[in-house]
């Protein structure tokens, strides 16, 4: 094997690291670092030095008052603002809070409004309607007028003499019917009925001798993009049956990610809303809190990393895997796209399981969480990143 | 249809610096985009001093605006605006050189202090104010600029095997001075 001068190995290591190395040299310099060791360390050396000077985010961060003096110099409006050093969350929180808020209160009203209408016409014209009352009903079989439409009645006797077919096709409710039944003295039972698809499929026939049906709709609190329906909500008889259709319920909640400082236990904290926008998805906004380690500007526009808290914000998606549901635990998905007080965009992804006993009410989860925030300091593009296990509590409406 | 800023070559927007001030304006602000980090890198690790390294930084690109003209052909703008930025560099050096106070000397060793989190890219920019200017420079436009050695060597109006000896001197000097702390990189 031919010997080659140890300082000349040592600069084909610089030019082999800089990508200007000759194919011959190439090879000569594998040979080499083969058999030595010293060659080897040089080697590595030179790498980490191209890495760290990578990372030499100082040097490659223009600061902002130098770029706003050249503007300005040239007589040039200054593209750059400075970065954020003390952000205004009030500022963030009303730029966020004050049209949502006026979003859902003007989908309110002009549902009302559209809502009213919509009941007015359907008092005016009882032949079409679906508005059932005692005087108009001797035979329950009306409520098959429009299978499709929700029976509405005032809190009115139905009397029947023969079995009522209730047909509410495509609809998914626990019913609880309160039967009188005549032929035990006018004994009252109440029953409860689960409104699937078998019950659909062979059209059960029910006894109703009296139902409250406008409860039915009482219960049903639907929210659609601020659009809120509750209906009629002065009855005197308001248990005879309830339900809703389908999982269209509002669903609040609140969650937090674990902390190991104790002073900092609600730093990491969201809280959200979410309605069912079609079967498995849900459609929803969350507020929150989190910690992100991000390099920002000091007064003297030098950089620095801090820890910070940042409030974000986002419009969230969910899918509820509904068919792996197993006592009473669902698991799910989710991806939230907003932004910050500080950072210009975010990306959050959850995964976990979620615990609902109940058709409505309490709610637990528990999953894990990841998010990444993109921020630019000094006009120059960041990203930060943040993950954990957390703890979640809601409740369904 | 209309291009966006950020389409147009180096040549092209160079051009429309002269262009009226709204067009000016857009392209001057697209070139700052481009390369004001790879200047400011240079100036800043070339100088050392902060405030050094703005002034230059400031200028260079006052001045690079200053030298627009539609009857010039731009084929290198990065080089070009390196070129300013270099002389100014060693405008400043050479001025530095001749009335260096004791005080300016501490001022800056305490800016890069301050400044500095990381603790071994601390250590390489002490190594780096440490190098002789023609070491540092060739180490700067290889490492921070990405210039290949041909390009360095035009640059520096030198051949390229003097290139390959500064490069390959600077970063075993740089290696002699962190050798204590080797055992971190």
């Amino acid at each position: 094997m031919k010997t080659y001068d140890k300082n000349y190995l040592s600069e084909l290591v610089t030019q082999f690291v800089d990508g200007e190395i000759s194919p011959s040299d190439e090879s000569i310099l594998q040979e080499a670092l083969a058999n030595d060791t010293e060659l080897m360390e040089q080697l590595k050396f030179q790498l980490n030095l191209k890495e760290l000077v990578k990372n030499d985010v100082e040097a490659f961060t223009p600061p902002s008052i130098a770029a706003k003096g050249i503007f300005n110099s040239l007589g040039y409006s200054s593209p750059y603002n400075t970065a954020i050093v003390n952000p205004n969350r009030w500022k963030t929180f009303f730029k966020i809070g004050v049209p949502l808020a006026l979003l859902m209160l003007s989908s309110l009203l002009l549902y009302n409004l559209f809502d009213n209408q919509t009941n007015i016409e359907s008092k005016t014209n009882s032949q079409n309607s679906n508005l059932l009352t005692k005087e108009q009903i001797t035979d329950n079989n009306e409520l098959q007028t429009n299978p499709n439409q929700i029976p509405v009645v005032e809190n009115k006797e139905i009397k029947v003499d023969n079995l009522t077919k209730l047909n509410l096709n495509n609809k998914k409710a626990d019913v609880i019917v309160k039967k009188i039944n005549e032929s035990s003295n006018n004994k009252t039972i109440t029953e409860k009925f689960t409104l699937n698809d078998s019950f659909n499929n062979n059209e059960s026939q029910i006894k109703v001798l009296k139902v409250n049906l406008s409860n039915f709709i009482l219960k049903k609190y639907n929210f659609e993009l601020g659009r809120f329906n509750n209906v009629n909500s002065t009855f005197s008889e308001p248990n005879y049956l309830y339900g809703g259709f389908g999982d269209t319920y509002l669903k609040l909640y609140v969650r937090n990610s674990q902390s190991n400082n104790i002073n900092e236990l609600f730093s990491n904290t969201t809280v959200g809303f979410s309605f069912l926008s079609k079967d498995n998805f849900r459609g929803g906004f969350e507020v929150g809190t989190q910690n992100y380690n991000v390099i920002i500007s000091d007064i003297n526009e030098q950089l620095i990393t801090e820890n910070r808290n940042i409030l974000w914000y986002a419009a969230t998606v969910r899918y509820e895997i509904k068919e792996l549901s197993i006592f009473d635990i669902e698991p799910f998905a989710q991806i939230s796209l907003g932004s910050g007080d500080f950072g210009k965009y975010m990306f959050r992804y959850m995964i976990g399981l979620e615990y609902m006993p109940f058709a409505n009410g309490i709610g637990f989860s528990a999953g894990y969480e990841a998010s990444t925030l993109w921020y630019s300091t000094q006009n120059v593009n960041y990203s930060t990143k943040n993950n954990g296990f957390t703890l979640g509590i809601s409740w369904k409406f | 249809m209309a291009k966006y800023f950020d389409e147009y070559s180096d040549t092209e927007l160079y051009k429309m610096l002269c262009e009226d001030k709204y067009i000016a304006e857009q392209a001057f602000t697209e070139i700052f985009n481009r390369y004001s980090s790879r200047i400011y890198a240079y100036c800043r690790r070339f100088l050392g001093d902060r405030e050094e390294a703005l002034d230059a930084f400031q200028e260079t690109f006052i001045r690079f605006h200053q030298s627009a003209s539609k009857d010039r052909e731009m084929t290198n703008l990065p080089g070009f605006l390196l070129t300013i930025a270099r002389n100014l560099c060693m405008n400043i050096k050479r001025k530095e050189r001749n009335d260096i106070s004791y005080e300016d000397y501490m001022a800056g060793n305490d800016d890069e202090n301050k400044t500095d989190k990381n603790e071994m890219l601390d250590l390489i920019k002490k190594a780096l104010n440490q190098l002789p200017d023609d070491y540092r420079e060739v180490f700067i436009l290889r490492e921070y600029e990405g210039l290949s050695y041909q390009e360095i060597a035009n640059m520096t109006n030198t051949n390229i095997t003097n290139v390959k000896v500064r490069i390959h001197r600077a970063k075993q000097k740089i290696r002699d001075i962190l050798q204590p702390y080797m055992s971190e990189l």
